[in-house]
């Protein structure tokens, strides 16, 4: 359960990611530079928090690989589907923190 | 970094023929991939005998399972050379048995009931896909090194591809226009998937290669590792210890059955978990087994054996992560890393979906060469790669569809039934080829392709019921292996059919012309 949790809080990070950096959102939705800056922090903050939520028994290096490979999923999917389905790829990126918080509590 | 246009036309060259003459194979290869990091589940999906909780198997003693197997042999004249036992991995399974025939030194498998009744082995829909990732066919083991050779040629392609973009790889990471046509559509993917997917290729192609070469370059350099000793270094290199005789512990006495086996590797290794024991020369002079496992707490990374002289009891070699030798820890961490044997499941299903990015970075690649090549006025009819890529990339679909629907369809009495599942495999993928070869339009091909497939793998949970009460539809007390794998099977087949319509919908829709369109 800890690693799936640890799956949801790095889509969430790359969606955040997503927002701050494509230039398709920005051109629909133009966010202030401070903005997008709070994004980029959010982002990385979901990476060290992925890092904190990966399951023990396996070490940091295969922690920090799950980590690049769920992103590499994670953002290939928001980059094909937000152009397409724009409120679902947002829903989904606010609701996976909330599911991975759930998860946790269940697990411990 | 800006290449001259020497240097970007030589890689572009490079890139694209080495992903045209490699690409399809790979396609396949990385498709049984995908399927394969589910291989424990599915085995257990497959043979209905498994459907049961697997703590009705591991509340017997590893030598109770010893002695019903070999008592199940009974009709054999002398004990097999070399047995070998199974525990169930997960939640549910029952034990498995190998021994070697007497005649053919092959080995037999089978599968323990907790009743103690044998079904010989019958199914092997799971590890058939598993030996064609790496092109290890029936009768051709040696094509697995063309599947290290492709792994290779794959990394080319990846490498060159990165050079060529590299320049425009910030502008195009999130980039992705599917209402602008057809070929820009391809190109967004194609660039998309195959930049975000860098880390799964790289990573999957360099392991898979070694585990492939791994043992060959160990053979073919045996002086730095063992002074020129070959067999030696042929042992390490089959991950064996490299010498069986002198005993690392002392015999503190003999080691009469399994269970005694078991309770001296649980000392050797705090926390050791059994999953296998490979029995060899049971009843004769030296008597050797080796208990398999992994260490509580340390996650699948830990996979550790302790050989033991049954005779005496003394420990002839331990294997464990912190005892490794240098190939064995390479090879623990290149499989590891290739088999997924972290994350759990979660991970799995990861690396199964960046396997699919791969097939498609590998089809998009192939369809805008294509696109290139009409666009300079060469053919009006269908290319021969454009027929050859509908028919492989999406007749593969359909023939693993197949042969999964045909593992259900067929009785579990049938003698030969994996050979048949592995002729409906080969015959339905021969028939996509030359429904393709035929086909006036290879984009009619894709959809119509994918939709049969989808309405195959859709169908299987259905047809899985007559075989057992155990799966989704089943009805009867639910095994949740089986109940996911119907479930992944269900959702797998309904994405084919809803992947089917929408590219049905695009090869009708208008193509826009103009720069746009020539992107």
């Amino acid at each position: 359960m800890r690693e799936l949790a640890a799956l949801l809080v790095v889509h969430s990070g790359v969606a955040a990611g997503y927002a701050a950096g494509s230039r398709a959102v920005q051109s629909r939705w133009p966010l202030a530079q401070r903005m997008r800056a709070v994004l980029w922090a959010l982002g990385a903050a979901a990476m060290t928090v992925a890092f904190a939520l990966w399951p023990f028994a396996d070490s940091a290096a295969l922690a920090a690989l799950g980590i690049v490979l769920t992103a590499a999923v994670s953002a290939s999917g928001i980059t094909l589907v937000a152009p397409v389905w724009p409120r679902g790829t947002a829903i989904t990126a606010a609701a996976a923190p909330v599911a991975a918080a759930i998860l946790v509590l269940l697990s411990t | 970094m800006k290449l001259s246009v020497h240097a970007w036309r030589t890689l572009w060259a490079y890139h694209a023929w080495a992903g045209i003459a490699v690409g399809l194979a790979l396609h396949l290869m990385f498709l049984c991939g995908a399927i394969s990091v589910f291989r424990e589940p599915l085995g257990v999906w497959e043979e209905p005998v498994q459907h049961r909780a697997a703590r009705d198997t591991l509340a017997t003693s590893p030598q109770v399972l010893l002695e019903r197997g070999l008592a199940a042999l009974g009709d054999l004249p002398a004990i097999p050379q070399r047995l070998w036992l199974g525990l169930p991995k997960g939640r549910a399974g029952v034990a498995r048995f190998r021994y070697t025939d007497a005649r053919t030194s092959a080995w037999r498998a089978g599968w323990l009931e907790p009743s103690g009744r044998f079904t010989a082995e019958r199914e092997s829909l799971a590890t058939f896909l598993y030996h064609l990732h790496y092109l290890a066919l029936p009768g051709l083991a040696g094509l697995a090194y063309l599947a290290g050779a492709l792994a290779l040629a794959f990394l080319l392609a990846v490498a060159t591809g990165v050079l060529i973009h590299l320049p425009y790889l910030g502008r195009q990471l999130w980039r992705f226009r599917p209402e602008t046509g057809r070929r820009v559509l391809w190109s967004d993917l194609h660039k998309v998937l195959g930049v975000m997917g860098l880390p799964f290729q790289i990573l999957i192609c360099y392991t898979g290669a070694l585990v492939v070469f791994g043992p060959v370059l160990l053979t073919a350099m045996p002086g730095p590792g063992a002074g020129g000793d070959g067999d030696a270094v042929g042992q390490v290199a089959s991950h064996e210890p490299a010498r069986i005789g002198a005993p690392v512990g002392p015999g503190r006495q003999p080691a009469r059955s399994l269970d005694d086996a078991l309770r001296i590797a649980r000392a050797e290794v705090p926390g050791f978990l059994p999953l296998a024991f490979g029995v060899q020369d049971l009843g004769g002079t030296r008597p050797l087994v080796r208990a398999a496992g992994l260490i509580e707490g340390e996650g699948e990374m830990s996979a550790s054996s302790v050989l033991i002289d049954l005779s005496t009891g003394a420990v002839l070699q331990v294997d464990t992560p912190a005892a490794d030798l240098a190939s064995h820890a390479t090879r623990r961490w290149l499989s590891g890393i290739h088999y997924a044997y972290f994350g759990g499941p979660a991970m799995r299903i990861v690396l199964a979906m960046l396997a699919f990015a791969a097939c498609t970075t590998i089809l998009t690649g192939n369809w805008i060469w294509l696109a290139r090549k009409r666009a300079v006025g060469a053919g009006g009819r269908p290319h021969l790669l454009a027929r050859l890529t509908a028919g492989i990339g999406a007749g593969s679909i359909v023939a693993v569809a197949a042969m999964f629907v045909a593992s259900r369809v067929l009785p579990m009495a049938t003698a030969g039934r994996s050979a048949t599942e592995q002729a409906v495999f080969a015959g339905v993928l021969a028939a996509c080829v030359a429904w393709a070869l035929r086909a006036r339009s290879s984009s009619a091909v894709w959809w119509q392709q994918l939709a049969a497939a989808g309405a195959l793998l859709a169908s299987v949970p259905l047809w899985a019921a007559r075989v057992s009460p155990a799966g989704l539809f089943g009805g009867g007390a639910p095994i949740a292996t089986v109940v996911a794998v119907d479930l992944g099977i269900l959702v797998a087949g309904l994405a084919l059919l809803g992947l089917a319509a929408a590219v049905r919908r695009a090869s009708r829709a208008p193509q826009p012309s103009g720069p746009e369109a020539a992107a």
